[in-house]
């Protein structure tokens, strides 16, 4: 007389399936895990580069009215825009926001400035099968021009006689 | 010998070993195409700047098509993959041409550009990499983007 138990032990039916699966689990935990850390790593570049953006347009419209105090606004814009980020909400690990020319100072109409937002992931990244658990640093890079409106204006009519 | 060969034990071990380069390909391709995509949004981004600035730029006698391809330029070396390969002394042969509305090669400027006009900019990128496809030669990659805008001289 066996328990119910023990004939499900001894049922070998589905044997090699549930082995198959066994073998394969960690790789699928792998790959979702995997394609959750790049996610995260996207979603984070994807802020920075709307952050930049934000600001070096901001540059763009204002510098003619506010001058070099722009920059205040556009670091601000820079750090909002990756604090809306839920996944930065806590530490935005932004090393750096650098302007050239430096300082934005004495930019004329149409000429050209450049804004590079570096940040470090605030988290560390596990690869597998690797000891060392890398720091990841993003960089993102804009060049953009002082925008003061069209600068041609419409002929001027000729009088008629 | 005849034994050897007769036993079946262990063909998931040469399954997976057949497996291994389709596997490596798709991985490694999709890096490549990844690549492209990153300079394509770049040049995108590029020539979208430009066209602005020719919409808002463009005074008689002034470098605006310089400066408009200098916009495109930079966006390309902003991107870290692109100044990569040209800091190991890759080429960045990119040519930027504009065209009226008619679809006529022009220059930019006020000289043949009217307030209003409407003008389109293309972009062409030669990669500045050797993609390789397997089995066949390797190809060194062309992408291009063209954006349109008009004059504008604000009234």
């Amino acid at each position: 007389m066996m328990t119910w138990w023990r004939k499900w032990l001894r049922d070998q039916r589905g044997a090699v399936d549930l082995i198959q699966f066994a073998l394969i689990l960690p790789i699928m935990i792998l790959i979702i895990f995997g394609s959750y850390e790049i996610w995260r790593l996207v979603s984070v570049k994807q802020s920075l580069y709307a952050g930049t953006y934000q600001a070096a347009r901001y540059i763009s419209l204002n510098y003619l009215i506010e001058g070099p105090a722009v920059q205040t606004v556009a670091d601000a814009m820079i750090v909002q825009e990756l604090t809306n980020n839920a996944l930065l909400s806590g530490d935005t690990g932004l090393q750096s926001i650098e302007y050239t020319p430096e300082g934005l100072a004495g930019l004329r109409p149409y000429q050209f400035f450049r804004i590079r937002t570096t940040l470090r992931l605030p988290w560390p990244v596990i690869i597998p099968f690797l000891p060392t658990r890398p720091s990841i640093t993003l960089v993102e890079q804009q060049t953009s021009y002082i925008e003061a409106g069209p600068t041609r204006s419409l002929p001027t009519p000729t009088p008629t006689p | 010998m005849a034994a050897w060969l007769k036993d079946q034990r262990g063909s998931t071990l040469i399954q997976f070993i057949l497996l291994l380069p389709v596997f490596l390909i798709v991985v490694l391709g999709a890096v490549e195409v990844w690549k492209v995509l990153a300079v394509k949004q770049s040049l995108h981004a590029g020539t979208y700047q430009a066209t602005r600035y020719l919409t808002l730029y463009n005074e008689l006698g002034s470098n605006a098509e310089t400066d408009a391809f200098n916009l495109i330029r930079t966006a390309l070396l902003n991107n870290g993959l692109v100044a990569d390969a040209v800091q190991r002394g890759e080429p960045l042969n990119l040519r930027v041409v504009y065209y009226d509305r008619f679809g006529r090669q022009v220059e930019p400027g006020p000289t043949i550009l009217d307030c209003d006009e409407p003008f389109t900019v293309r972009a062409t990128l030669s990669m500045p990499w050797i993609t390789i496809v397997p089995w066949l030669s390797s190809i060194r990659v062309t992408i291009g983007d063209e954006h349109q805008g008009h004059v504008e001289c604000g009234r």
